[in-house]
């Protein structure tokens, strides 16, 4: 761990447990952030002592206020800083002599206002380093802890939310005010709600730490715009997770493709920003949210219930129609429905009406009262098949909907299994909806939500026992001669391989390369083609073209010696005309392969997450069908595994309609040791191995063509 | 700079503004330019600049040290230094950068960039 970081271990806890704070910058105008900062604190009851620090004023709200920081008395836990951006440094240098350990800085004007602010947040790095001082923000909201014997709003925001397990960080301040309005209508509870802003010093990576060891908190939320080390990221998410099964919910905005446009490879094009954040997550374990809905459905069902020890669900209805859909979304997100033993469907039929249907979806009727959700609830928990109770109800003239659901919070107590709810509508069942949330019943407006949440939830703690995954390592390689290659083509300022030098290094790191032979003449391409064996595919090998079809500079399915003299002349006069600077190294005759199933492979280098590995449907179409599945590297058998059974063409790989498997094998073995390339030699920017070709089972597979980009920015 | 025999003309064309000679063109569209202002030292600028600064921020002249941030020490809000930016013109009779002024923070250095002006 670095110094910082043990700094701000250290420092963390004095952020959210203060005894004394100091709101640095305040002053007397009621609806500034200044004021309104110093006065929520004020306003919650904070236990600690709180100084008001203004340069002006004698007092704030009745408390005797300071000058400077310097001039407290005593000691200071916690400096919020409400200064304006030019002057917060002056504030923090303060707060170091004064010895104040945590800061938050509320102010904006620093990185996102340009160069001017990059320099501000310089200052404000070298005085935390100076005095070993923590920083939140600045550009934040401020934090909240709800923990009574704390009660602290440090923020702007303009209520306090509810006191409960759910740990909320935020890179953004004004969405932090629209989840806690959310939350406060539907009593969610935060145990700590943290606007972390321009993340100076303190990192999403820092507090997600303090978080996992916060007993307070059980589930944690992260919205975040950029990730600047997605690595550490996994790494984090991963320990969490591990070590206290805590879950984390990440909302991640900016779904854009604008990584994708500069790409010069299949790979790089296809591997936009969203693909990788969807790779890199699902390897940490991570949950990735769509929208703030779908966080709080998840989240809420993380922090109300217990887990489900498995996928089988008992469904409750009063309305056939509901019970259908519901039935039908827990299919889709891999649940089954526990089926009733017999005790069970007899205690249905003596509790229910004839009419009612007894199997599970159990429906109760749309008649049904409270006494008749009691029997099936009961009968449902005590089934040991069920593992989760899912109750709809639809509000009919005679639906006593808040007395269902004071008997669907009664009974559930009663039992150590999840129950998740769905009241369908809006205006009549919400006094039983708010019920049900106050009682920390997970309830949700469509069954579809309701079935998704549960789903993630169950597949959360069904993987909670994996292992991160390491690189395969495979030990006949020789590095240094790839790196050799490499160095060289990068001496030479070359941002891509041609295909002979490209297929040299594939052939060193083990990945098998169709066998070809390079020719500057006509006559030797003949005495190559006859040594190869007809047919053959000849291909212009030039440091200058990167896409060779498109200059025709790719001719396939040559029969004949006669043939290839003839091709080696028309190939060199095709790129003559096309591309007339190109310098010509001469053209790769090599083996036709006539059957296998073309796939795709790939390496991306991510900023965030470095090497990415691609696999996929290969052929001309890849960009058309998208049918490809991404990972960050290193990656082992299991991943390769994941990675190959993800894409929807695995089952043509599988063999359909009578046809013998391909080698599955053969590409897992391709992709771990492509993943070993990446991670040693760093200077492959990007990288497509197009087609692979992928032979019958246990007969290997052969690259077909090579494409390898460098980056020749120093980045070795 | 324009030589005495020139500004001896347009002080004839001008007026004068205080007890200090300030020279001020009118040109055709009746747009005043200051060209000059003589023997205004430094210590008689900041004397001014706390005056203004003073009545501003509602505090004493001699609260205000002579190396004050307006902000950190003397409490401005950002609406008090854009204030105090048209106080100092008035009083200087000059145009600031309105951008460039906002950008000064301390008493010495509104000194220093009223200074400019004036020369």
């Amino acid at each position: 761990m670095s110094k910082r970081k043990d700094v701000h271990k250290q420092n963390l806890d004095k952020i959210f447990n203060p005894e004394s704070i100091a709101v640095v910058g305040t002053n007397n105008s009621k609806g500034t952030v200044p004021y309104d900062i110093f006065f929520n604190i004020l306003k919650t009851e904070f236990t600690g002592i709180v100084y008001p620090v203004s340069p002006r004023e004698k007092s704030i709200s009745s408390v005797k206020a300071y000058k400077y920081v310097i001039d407290i008395p005593d000691p200071v836990d916690l400096a919020i800083i409400v200064f304006p951006s030019p002057v917060c440094h002056m504030a923090l240098e303060q707060c170091g002599q004064k010895g104040i350990k945590g800061v938050v800085i509320i102010s904006a004007g620093f990185k996102e206002i340009g160069e001017k602010g990059v320099e501000r947040e310089t200052q404000l790095k070298q005085i935390a380093e100076k005095y070993d001082i923590s920083i939140i923000g600045p550009n934040c909201l401020g934090i909240i802890n709800t923990d009574p014997l704390i009660n602290l709003n440090a923020s702007f925001a303009r209520k306090m939310p509810e006191q409960g397990n759910i740990g909320f960080l935020s890179q953004s301040g004004a969405l932090c005010t629209a989840v806690l309005d959310y939350a406060l209508a539907k009593h969610i509870g935060f145990s700590k709600f943290i606007s972390f802003g321009n993340k100076v010093d303190i990192s999403e990576i820092d507090l997600i730490y303090y978080l996992m060891e916060d007993d307070e908190t059980k589930v944690i939320l992260l919205y975040l715009e950029e990730i600047t080390d997605g690595r550490a990221l996994m790494k984090v998410a991963h320990d969490v997770i591990r070590k206290s099964g805590k879950p984390v919910l990440i909302l991640k905005s900016g779904r854009t493709e604008a990584g994708a446009f500069a790409a010069a490879s299949h790979t790089g094009s296809l591997a936009g920003d969203d693909e990788i954040f969807d790779a890199a997550f699902k390897q940490a374990g991570i949950i990735r949210c769509s929208d703030i809905e779908e966080m709080f459905n998840i989240a809420i069902a993380f922090a109300y219930q217990q887990a489900p020890r498995s996928n089988k669900v008992a469904i409750i209805t009063n309305a056939g129609g509901p019970g259908v859909l519901t039935t039908d979304a827990a299919i889709q997100d891999g649940l089954q429905l526990a089926e009733f033993s017999e005790e069970t469907t007899k205690g249905f039929r003596r509790a229910l009406p004839s009419t009612a249907n007894i199997k599970n979806p159990v429906d109760v009727i749309g008649d049904a009262r409270a006494d008749r959700y009691n029997a099936a609830l009961n009968g449902a928990f005590k089934d040991p098949d069920v593992d989760g109770v899912f109750v709809i109800l639809t509000p009919q003239s005679m639906t006593d909907i808040e007395a269902i659901a004071r008997e669907v919070v009664k009974v559930s107590k009663e039992y150590s299994k999840p129950v998740y709810t769905s009241f369908m509508g809006e205006a009549d069942v919400a006094a039983g909806v708010d019920i049900l949330l106050r009682n920390k019943i997970p309830h949700y407006i469509l069954p579809e939500s309701m079935c998704r949440s549960f789903s993630r939830v169950y597949q959360f703690y069904r993987d909670l026992d994996k292992k991160l995954h390491k690189q395969h390592v495979f030990p006949d390689i020789d590095t240094k001669a790839a790196q050799t290659i490499i160095d060289k083509a990068i001496e030479k300022n070359q941002l891509y391989l041609p295909e002979d030098v490209a297929g040299q290094i594939l052939k060193i790191y083990g990945i098998p390369v169709v066998e070809n032979e390079l020719v500057t003449s006509p006559e030797e391409a003949a005495s190559a083609a006859k040594r190869t064996g007809f047919p053959v595919v000849m291909k212009i090998v030039s440091d200058d073209i990167i896409h060779k079809s498109d200059i025709k500079g790719v001719v396939l399915n040559i029969n004949s010696a006669e043939e290839a003299k003839k091709t080696f002349n028309t190939i060199t006069k095709n790129v003559l005309q096309n591309k007339p600077d190109a310098n010509i190294k001469g053209i790769l005759v090599s083996k036709m392969i006539l059957s296998g199933e073309e796939v795709i492979l790939g390496v991306k280098r991510d900023p965030a997450f470095g090497p990415v590995i691609m696999f996929g449907l290969g052929g001309v179409y890849v960009e058309v069908f998208k049918d490809v599945s991404f990972r960050v590297a290193p990656i082992d058998e299991a991943i390769a595994d994941s990675m190959v059974k993800q894409v929807k063409s695995y089952t043509i790989l599988e063999g359909i309609r009578g046809k013998v498997p391909r080698d599955i094998t053969a590409i897992k073995e391709c992709l771990m040791r492509l993943s070993q390339m990446a991670i040693e030699c760093p200077q492959i920017s990007e990288l497509d191995i197009n087609p692979l070709i992928v032979m019958d089972e246990n007969k290997g597979c052969y690259v077909a063509d090579v494409r390898i980009m460098l980056d020749t920015s120093g980045n070795k | 700079m324009i030589d005495l025999a020139q500004t001896y003309i347009f002080v004839c064309r001008g007026i004068i503004i205080s007890e200090k000679v300030y020279v001020v063109l009118l040109t055709n569209n009746a747009k005043k330019t200051i060209i000059k202002t003589i023997n205004m030292d430094r210590e008689e600028v900041k004397t001014r600049v706390k005056k203004v600064i003073a009545k501003v921020l509602e505090i004493d002249e001699s609260e205000i040290a002579d190396d004050a941030n307006f902000v950190f020490d003397l409490g401005a809000s950002s609406l008090q230094s854009m204030r105090l930016v048209a106080g100092f013109q008035e009083e200087f009779n000059i145009e600031m950068d309105e951008e460039k002024s906002l950008e000064v923070q301390t008493i010495s250095d509104a000194v220093d960039f009223i200074g400019t002006y004036l020369n």
